[in-house]
């Protein structure tokens, strides 16, 4: 399952500083074996066959060393409609708030008062996304790095779908309230 | 089997038969070195003098031929300002509107967009020259260099870009190395060089910054170095910030003191106007340097420039170390604002650094030192050679790719982020900018109108959201989509960066066998036939004049389109009506007839008039190979049938 097998790893979703040491190690021990540099003597065929490796070797990694990107890989791999953000958006508890400081904002223009509310909403939608950030890392805590996977083995995910629901439900509201944060910023920006 | 539209360059990537050594060349704005890894340990190749630097400046011929190259060129800077070229690296790979207004004033030589291969070229007498045949003049000067130091013959390079060179930058200085009869083996970044030479064989791993300031560029590289392991964390940069423009902000001070101080522009035309500021320019580079050693310099102007003579004190400006600094604050916040954002992109604090080292000519001046220290929080390195580090890394990955001793690999990213444009001008992102390379991505297209059967494409680089503030590299169209409703068809458009950082695209239709026929329009540079005309222009035929090359050049076109012309009209003869036949039969004849003489202007108007002659016979055979595609042939059928003239872009 990728991204692991590419660097012949068992599915993880957490990987402490160790682990990234040695996922680290393995990405470069497989980068001297394919990387085009190396490979230039070779037959065009191989040669080729060696840089597509390479690729995916790097995309692999890029997601392997980020949590975030790689709970979204490993969910977009499991389910894949569970990928799209929802549309942006207040958090329900927050909505009446936001929908009058909007209406403020449009109406009167600018003010030092609404600028305040404005950065009070704020604290609170971004407490949100934090709590709910704290959640869904401690869903990926509960699978952390298991090492690597014996030759050729597709080695078995330690997860099952309704861990993957649970992931899922938390990185939506994590999703959903970052980008409610950048809109956010965008639209107040002037406020 | 996909259809390849491949974007970069053109030359095969194996070596060929003939085995020259491999040589890492530093191709700079100010000045380009070449250099050697013997048995692993590099070294740069000295001229004829013992000097390892090559001043980046030609005086340039009414042939447009170097009459001469370095040092003797540099020394007429200020005297000659419409045919001594310098600082041209900065124009690979640019059209007018990339080169900002300050750049473009202190360019004392004059430039013109050409529209027909969107590019910047400079106008030498009657001659228009690409930046990317200018350059190849430096890099063919610097392998006759290499021969006679290594007394070998030298056919393959690595040549080092600045790490912030985007996709057009890359590929054109891919076609100068060509057309100076090198196969580059790579196009290696600037930092990522200097940085093997800084020391790659770590016994501790560490991560460093690069901050690379040369005369015309401005790069930043955050690296890992573990044994034999060196890593490009991320990259940036600015591709128009160099010493060019620490002398250009003392110049255009000097300038307007000069004015204020009684010099009448109003009386200079605009040939005076260009002489003056190649002088004062280069009077201020000099400036420039000695403010290294003292506090207060002036720069001086020969008493002739002002009206009736002028007294010492109107020829003189004076300026203290101190002024100096605050024109170049600005100048320098630009380099430090690139050096936040790498680290940003890096995930990491000045203070998670175990060192930043300086390389490039211009870190030599003490304000930048100051200021780099000052961001980083630690005295940077100074360790490296500020002019050679790069040259010596090229020469180590040049040892590295021949299978030499050098044990280390170099992984690398893409500085900038690749994408289409989608609806409404906004730019999907394919390729985020600090990828690891080499690095793939696909996107599916649907239609979005019923019995659609084409896409229009447009490809990206760039950081921005819109299409319009990113640099377009291609436009192409994607044919002979089976009519269908809308959102059936899916179209797969997919990127791959290369070692080398240069995009290639592919795309195909996946719904049905149906092929779909391509067309190509890069949107900058040159195409293959340019390249290869380039070349042929190039190669020793330094002692034909002007007229025989070109003549050459085009009996060879010429004969190739008579060549292709008659295969066709035997291949299709059913497609040729009467008229146009008779019509292209007697163009042939003429061409055949002005190919056995010596007039290349009159072979050139035979060749557009058999074009024209011809074009409704070839646009029938197209018509025909788009409906075969239709029909399901596969697209390698179709592309064996597509007419050989006119050619399919």
């Amino acid at each position: 399952m990728r991204p692991f097998s590419s660097l012949g790893l068992k599915p993880f979703l957490w990987a402490d500083e160790a682990a990234q040491k040695q996922i680290q190690a393995r990405f470069y021990e497989l980068s001297r074996k394919l990387h085009p540099d190396r490979t230039s003597h070779l037959p065009d065929e191989e040669r080729e066959a060696s840089e597509a490796q390479a690729a995916a070797l790097n995309a692999d990694y890029a997601k392997l060393r980020d949590v975030w990107r790689l709970m979204e890989s490993v969910l977009a791999t499991a389910k894949p409609d569970a990928g799209a953000p929802r549309k942006s958006g207040p958090p329900p508890s927050l909505a009446m708030e936001y929908f009058e400081l909007q209406e403020r904002l449009e109406d009167e223009g600018p003010s030092d008062e609404l600028r305040v509310a404005a950065d009070e909403l704020r604290a609170e939608v971004e407490a949100e996304v934090r709590a709910a950030e704290a959640e869904t890392l401690e869903v990926a805590r509960r699978f952390p790095f298991a090492g690597f996977a014996s030759q050729g083995a597709d080695a078995p995910v330690p997860w099952t779908s309704a861990d993957l629901a649970s992931l899922a439900e938390r990185l939506d509201r994590v999703r959903f309230g970052r980008s409610f944060l950048r809109d956010f910023d965008a639209k107040f920006a002037r406020a | 089997m996909p259809i390849q539209i491949d974007l970069g360059s053109s030359s095969p990537r194996k070596a060929p038969e003939a085995k020259g050594l491999i040589v890492g060349i530093d191709l700079g704005t100010t000045n380009s070195l070449v250099a050697y890894a013997r048995d692993g340990r590099p070294e740069v190749l000295k001229g004829e003098n013992g000097e390892t630097l090559l001043p980046s400046v030609l005086e340039i011929d009414a042939s447009g031929k170097a009459r001469q190259i370095g040092q003797g060129a540099k020394a007429l800077r200020g005297s000659r300002p419409e045919d001594v070229l310098f600082s041209v690296k900065r124009l690979m790979g640019r059209t007018l509107k990339d080169i900002s207004e300050d750049a473009r004033r202190q360019i004392p030589y004059e430039l013109v967009d050409d529209v027909a291969s969107h590019q910047v070229k400079v106008k030498v007498g009657d001659r228009l020259l690409s930046p990317i045949e200018i350059s190849a003049q430096i890099l063919r000067a610097l392998k006759e260099r290499a021969e006679k130091a290594l007394g070998q013959k030298v056919d393959r390079a690595v040549i080092t870009v600045p790490a912030y060179f985007d996709d057009a930058q890359r590929t054109a200085t891919k076609a100068a190395g060509r057309i100076a009869g090198l196969e580059v083996l790579r196009v290696f970044n600037e930092p990522t060089a200097a940085a093997l030479g800084y020391g790659w064989s770590f016994e501790k791993p560490g991560t460093i910054a690069v901050f690379d300031l040369g005369g015309g560029t401005f790069d930043v590289s955050i690296l890992r170095l573990e044994a034999a392991v060196l890593e490009v964390l991320a990259t940036s940069g600015d591709t128009q910030l160099g010493g060019d423009d620490f002398d250009a902000a003392l110049a255009e001070a000097a300038w307007n003191a000069f004015h204020a101080s009684g010099l009448d522009l109003d009386t200079l035309d605009a040939a005076q106007q260009r002489h003056l500021r190649a002088e004062i320019l280069a009077a201020a580079e000099e400036a420039k340097i000695r403010l290294g050693d003292v506090t207060t310099t002036e720069i001086r102007l020969g008493p002739a420039w002002f009206a009736g003579g002028a007294s010492a004190d109107k020829a003189s400006f004076t300026i203290t170390r101190e002024a100096a600094e605050k024109l170049w604050a600005p100048l320098v916040d630009r380099a430090i604002e690139r050096c936040r954002s790498a680290l940003a992109d890096a995930k990491l604090a000045p203070a998670d650094l175990d060192d930043v080292v300086l390389v490039g000519g211009s870190t030599r001046l003490a304000y930048v030192q100051r200021r780099v220290e000052d961001f980083f929080g630690r005295k940077p390195n100074r360790t490296l050679h500020p002019d050679e580090a790069v040259a010596l890394g090229a020469a180590v990955q040049a040892d590295v790719l021949a299978g030499g001793t050098t044990d280390v690999v170099l992984i690398d990213v893409v500085p900038l982020s690749l994408g289409l444009e989608t609806m409404g001008g906004v730019v999907e992102k394919l390729i985020p900018r600090n990828s690891t390379i080499p690095c793939g991505a696909t996107q599916t297209f649907t239609t979005y109108a019923d019995n659609q059967t084409g896409f229009d494409l447009h490809v990206l680089q760039g950081e921005r959201e819109t299409a319009d503030a990113c640099r377009s590299l291609a436009r192409f169209t994607l044919r002979g989509v089976p009519p269908m409703v809308a959102g059936a068809a899916r179209v797969e458009i997919s990127f791959q960066v290369d070692a080398d950082g240069i995009l290639h695209v592919a795309a195909h239709e996946q719904m049905s066998g149906v092929a779909a026929t391509i067309q190509v329009k890069p949107s900058y540079g040159l195409t293959d036939e340019e390249v290869e005309r380039m070349l042929l222009e190039s190669f020793d035929h330094a002692e034909e004049d002007l007229a025989e090359r070109n003549l050459r050049i085009e009996r060879i076109e010429a004969d190739r389109i008579l060549a292709a012309t008659r295969a066709a009209m035997e291949k299709d003869a059913r497609l040729l009506d009467a008229d146009v036949e008779a019509a292209t039969r007697a163009a042939m004849a003429d061409l055949e007839r002005l190919v056995a003489g010596t007039d290349h202007v009159a072979i050139r108007h035979g060749i557009e008039a058999l074009d024209r002659a011809s074009k409704p016979f070839a646009e029938r055979r197209m018509n025909l190979a788009v409906e075969a595609a239709m029909k399901g042939k596969s697209i390698d059928e179709v592309e064996r049938d597509l007419p050989a003239h006119p050619e399919v872009r």
